[in-house]
């Protein structure tokens, strides 16, 4: 099938509106336009009053606005200065309008650029346009209204020369601003930069940019200034060789390096000069712009030419330059070979570091103050790099040049109409992060390696028992201290972290003022230090097996190390930077944990261990309980240490932001940190539990030896005393006269020490010594822990209980009744401990003493009596041990036949117990 | 219906020309007129006869010699999209004339002015805007005699009318 579609037929004979108006927009000159339109009288009528014709000459001029910014009916007081800058909305007068327009500019482009090209400068027009300023304006309007003239043939020739003419401007007005400026007349130069900021020109083909202009201009008349930080002799004249300087004065003088040291005093000296060289440069910046309150609406203000003079300053010759070569050459120095070294000394210092370090208290006397302020500077973590010497001071003397420099005060206004003044500190520190981050993020890599040394070094010397070194360490601590506090009085800035950083481990002339007055140092402690410095406290008399004062230090060296980074990061916002520095401090933290442990707790303990275990109490009379204390003592440090540690952790590393993912108790969650903190608690816990066992032994020990220091031992009798005894006396046990026998062999009532109140001698010391222990060591450890130990400790004294009351004691009836009051207080004793496994025996003692307090023999006649009381015990001793109770029947009858009347009676209990006797049995 | 699909135009002088459909939808006023007869894919295409029916599109002010020229125009850009009217910029507007078109105008006058008014009337912006540029040319630095001559256009102004209208217009003259 078809489909036909029919069109419309209406067809314009001829030239329709549309065509002419097509052909008018792209007409390439307006006068092609004007000549069409009197072709005849329908294209005429069409032209005038086709407005879009016009409307879009006005687009191209950029007066056109579609709101309601319009400035209409301003035809008459159009000039060639003000013509673009007018807006119209209006279509009834877009054609009067672009005619006024192109009647004022064209004559003058025509003037310009195609009739006295060659020689403008002389043109009449610029005798109305006279100043620098008024130019700039008709050269903005001139550079907009050529545009129109895109499709002229000659357009490109109109273009070159409109740019050289244009480019020549600005370099006049730039040599005028040069000469101005060297006779100061700071508001000619404003006026000058104020005709610059009105070169405002949106044609595409014309390429010039005033501001970079003026900037190039700054930059290379300031750059005459900097020439000579490039220079090899600056940066070789920071580094002194000290080969050839062998006075006494030199002699220990601390961070040489392969024979050369970084010289602190000449850096000072550089960045003196610098800050004075760029002081002067913004006072003159200042000067232009502050010499006049006009022209307010300037784009162009002082902000941007002092940070392009400041960003070039750093970035091509300060950091780039200088800084550069410095830090180059103290890597050269630092990685020289040693043996090339040796060649090149004339001759050898042969001082070794520590030598070095301990006779610094000497030499700070002796030396001169620039040798103090140098030895301030090196510590313990730079002392061996140059590299490392250079890096965070370079930084700290960065920083602080810019903090302090002479900025002008520059208003900007916001958005909300508020005005705040620009921060140029906060900027200018950024461009050195961003200049400087290389030589950060090198020195971040390396500073773990460093810290690693410093902290085994720091151990190594603690141990060697340096006395010494370690009062240097102590004295070094303090201060530091004190000088984190000034600093906090000084609204501490965050620069001042790279002086404590840079005093740490060194020594100056404050050292004698601080020895005279300890209380106040304790006054100055900063909050940290503090806590610790409380903790610490309780265990100051102890001698220490393993130091808090030493973990301070340690965790301290971390904490610069910290400060220092995150210091040298102050201005920095770069991501990587941040994980890297991040990163560094984990790894120091876990470094320096790892070192603690293995290194310091670890063998501090095991010594602890050995010298518990050697201890013989028994050759030692008085303070028996000593090691026992100390060794919880040393728990405690230990228990305090890992406090320390983890308050540091939670504020240092967590809180600070270190570590984010941080504070799992889930040990699956923990990250390695935190693992190792833990490692840290179980190690210190086992040794506890080794510790606690060895304690055990040694407090059953003391009472042992005490108690047979009163009794005899339990070898049944010393030689000395059996050598003149028979076997039988022994035996009977009724003539003994000894003092162990005669605890309850007692024969009457007066004898009982309970009638004054009193347990035995033997109770009262085993009372008193666990007494003591106990309270002792409630304080110091943990509630389960303690548990575990008192029930190990009851359950063998109990041992040892049994062992005296079979080995050492004969009962009598009348010692039987003092038993009774002992067990019972042991009872009330282990009651109130708790220790329950050994109240169940004294519950059984409690038992057997019944025992003891039948009477067989009473009057010691009568035969029958004698057996009716032996039945009578005798089925008590049947009865006791069916109980089921915790003596077996055995051990009850091993009991019985503690009584002092044993051998008497025993025949007849024998009958009732076995139903027969000794005399029963017959040889065969 | 597809957009491959041909349509079928017939000139003035009877002739077809068999083209895609969006060959032929260069011109806005074909393809609006087919917007409402043969909606495009995924619309109305229900049966298969439909997509053999034929479909004609007569245009009978427009002659064969000149729609040939028209068609390859529209057969060159019928990858290109063109923007809308309104969204055209100004510059591109008075943009210089593109080289491709400028040898494809380069046609006798005549035949020039017929591809405008073809243009014009088949509303193909694009080749009405070239067309007016090669114009724009030609008048280029000519008096209004000559573009008179050029374009064979009689002057229907009395001498003292010209003369008037040249005192009202001294404002563009070359100074």
């Amino acid at each position: 099938m078809v489909h036909r579609v029919a069109l419309p037929l209406q067809y314009d004979v001829g030239l329709s509106e549309n065509i002419i108006d097509a052909i008018c927009l792209n007409a390439v000159h307006v006068i092609d336009i004007i000549n069409l339109s009197l072709v005849n009288k329908q294209i005429n009528k069409f032209i005038n009053e086709n407005n879009n014709i016009w409307i879009n000459y006005c687009k191209k001029l950029g007066i056109w606005c579609n709101g309601n910014d319009e400035t209409n009916n301003i035809i008459d007081i159009i000039t060639p200065l003000n013509c673009l800058d007018i807006k119209i909305n209006d279509p009834f007068i877009a054609k009067n309008t672009f005619i006024k327009i192109y009647s004022l500019i064209s004559p003058i482009v025509k003037q310009l650029l195609i009739d006295n090209y060659t020689n403008f400068q002389n043109l009449t027009i610029f005798n109305t346009y006279n100043t620098p300023i008024l130019q700039a304006k008709l050269f903005s309007n001139i550079g907009n209204f050529i545009i129109i003239m895109n499709r002229f043939n000659n357009y490109d020739s109109l273009i070159i020369r409109f740019n050289s003419i244009i480019n020549l401007f600005i370099n006049s007005i730039i040599n005028e601003i040069q000469l101005q400026l060297k006779f100061q007349n700071y508001s000619n130069v404003l006026s000058l930069i104020t005709a610059l900021d009105c070169l405002n020109i949106s044609n595409e083909r014309i390429n010039i940019d005033p501001l970079d202009s003026l900037l190039e201009f700054f930059i290379s008349k300031y750059n005459d200034d900097y020439i000579n930080l490039l220079t090899d002799n600056l940066s070789n004249e920071c580094f002194q060789s000290e080969n050839n300087n062998h006075n006494t004065s030199q002699k220990h003088k601390r961070g040489i390096v392969k024979g050369y040291s970084f010289s602190f005093e000449k850096v000072d000296e550089i960045f003196n000069n610098i800050t004075e060289m760029l002081n002067n440069q913004l006072i003159e910046i200042d000067n232009i712009f502050k010499s006049s309150d006009k022209n307010l609406n300037r784009s162009i203000d002082e902000i941007p030419i002092i940070l392009k003079v400041l960003e070039n300053f750093l970035s091509n010759y300060l950091i780039g330059g200088l800084i550069d070569k410095i830090i180059f050459k103290s890597k050269q120095i630092d990685s020289y070979d040693d043996g090339l070294i040796i060649k090149e000394k004339v001759v050898g210092d042969g001082q070794s570091k520590e030598e070095g370090i301990e006779n610094i208290d000497n030499d700070n006397n002796n030396n001169d103050n620039n040798d103090n302020d140098n030895d301030l500077k090196i510590n313990l973590i730079n002392e061996t790099s140059l590299f490392f010497q250079c890096v965070p001071y370079l930084h700290y003397k960065l920083i602080k040049m810019l903090e302090n420099l002479k900025y002008p005060k520059t208003e900007i206004l916001l958005e909300s109409n508020e005005t705040i003044n620009m921060n140029y500190i906060k900027v200018s520190c950024e461009f050195i992060n961003y200049y400087y981050e290389q030589y950060l993020i090198e020195f971040s890599i390396e500073l773990p390696r460093k810290c690693h040394q410093s902290l085994i070094q720091l151990i190594q010397s603690w141990k060697s028992d340096n006395q010494k070194f370690q009062k240097n360490i102590e004295f070094e601590i303090l201060k530091l201290v004190i000088n984190d506090d000034n600093e906090n009085n000084n609204k501490k800035s965050n620069y001042e972290i790279i002086n404590t950083f840079t005093n740490l481990f060194t020594f100056n002339n404050k050292q004698k003022e601080i020895k005279d007055e300890p209380e106040n140092n304790e006054n100055k402690l900063t909050k940290m230090e503090a806590k610790l410095k409380i903790l610490s406290a309780k265990v100051e008399s102890l001698k220490n097996l393993i130091s808090l004062d030493l973990t301070i230090l340690l965790l301290q060296h971390i904490k610069n190390s910290y400060d220092l980074l995150i210091g040298l990061t102050e201005y920095s916002i770069t991501v990587q930077l941040k994980k890297q520095i991040n990163e560094t401090c984990q790894n120091i933290f876990s470094e320096f944990l790892n070192i603690l442990i293995n290194q310091h707790i670890k063998p501090g303990f095991q010594e602890a261990l050995n010298r518990l275990n050697d201890y013989k109490p028994i050759e030692q009379e008085e303070g028996l309980i000593e090691p026992v204390n100390k060794f919880i003592e040393l728990v405690e440090v230990g228990d305090l240490i890992l406090q320390m540690i983890d308050v540091f952790y939670k504020n240092e590393l967590i809180n600070n932001g270190i570590i984010s993912n941080g504070g799992s108790k889930d040990f699956l969650k923990m990250n390695g940190i935190e693992k190792s903190i833990k490692l840290f608690e179980n190690i210190l816990d086992t040794y506890v539990a080794n510790g606690l066992d060895i304690s055990i032994n040694i407090i059953i020990n003391e009472i042992k030896f005490k108690i047979e220091n009163k009794l005899g031992g339990l070898e049944l009798l010393p030689q000395s005393q059996s050598s003149n005894k028979s076997f039988s006396t022994i035996e009977n046990g009724n003539n003994d006269t000894n003092n162990d026998n005669m605890v309850y062999n007692l024969k009457f009532n007066e004898e009982l020490r309970l009638n004054t109140g009193l347990m035995s001698e033997w109770t009262e010391i085993y009372i008193n010594v666990l007494n003591n222990h106990f309270k002792l060591l409630q304080e110091s450890i943990e509630k389960s822990i303690m548990e575990v130990f008192k029930q190990e400790l009851g359950e063998r004294l109990i041992i040892y209980l049994i062992k005296l009351i079979l080995k050492k004691f004969k009962i009598s009836v009348i010692g039987g009744i003092q038993f009774n009051y002992d067990i019972n207080k042991l009872y009330e004793f282990y009651k109130i401990n708790k220790i329950k496994p050994a109240i169940d025996y004294l519950i059984g003692f409690k038992k057997i003493n019944q025992l003891y307090l039948i009477d067989c023999l009473i009057d010691n006649k009568n035969n029958k009596e004698i057996k009716l009381h032996c039945k009578e015990l005798g089925k008590l001793i049947i009865e006791i041990g069916r109980d089921n109770g915790i003596f077996t029947p055995e051990e009850v009858y091993q009991f019985v036949s503690r009584r002092s009347d044993w051998y008497k009676i025993k025949k007849n209990i024998d009958k009732v117990v076995y139903g027969f006797g000794a005399d029963d049995c017959v040889i065969m | 219906m597809s957009t491959n699909r041909s349509i079928v135009i017939i000139t003035s002088d009877n002739e077809k020309f068999t083209v895609e459909r969006k060959v032929a939808e260069k011109s806005l006023l074909i393809k609006n007129m087919l917007k409402n007869l043969l909606p495009v894919d995924g619309e109305a295409s229900d049966s298969e006869d439909e997509d053999n029916d034929i479909i004609e599109v007569p245009t009978q002010n427009v002659r064969s010699a000149v729609m040939k020229n028209i068609l390859e125009w529209c057969e060159h850009y019928k990858d290109v999209e063109f923007p809308e009217e309104d969204q055209e910029d100004d510059s591109k507007k008075s943009a210089p004339i593109d080289p491709w078109d400028k040898n494809f105008l380069n046609v006798d006058q005549e035949m020039l002015y017929e591809i405008i008014l073809a243009a014009n009337y088949l509303n193909i912006k694009p080749l009405l805007n070239a067309g007016c540029k090669i114009v724009a040319e030609m008048i280029r630095g000519k008096s209004p005699e000559e573009i008179r001559k050029t374009f064979n256009i009689v002057n229907d102004f009395t001498p003292e009318e010209e003369a008037a209208i040249r005192r009202e217009n001294e404002w563009a003259e070359d100074r």
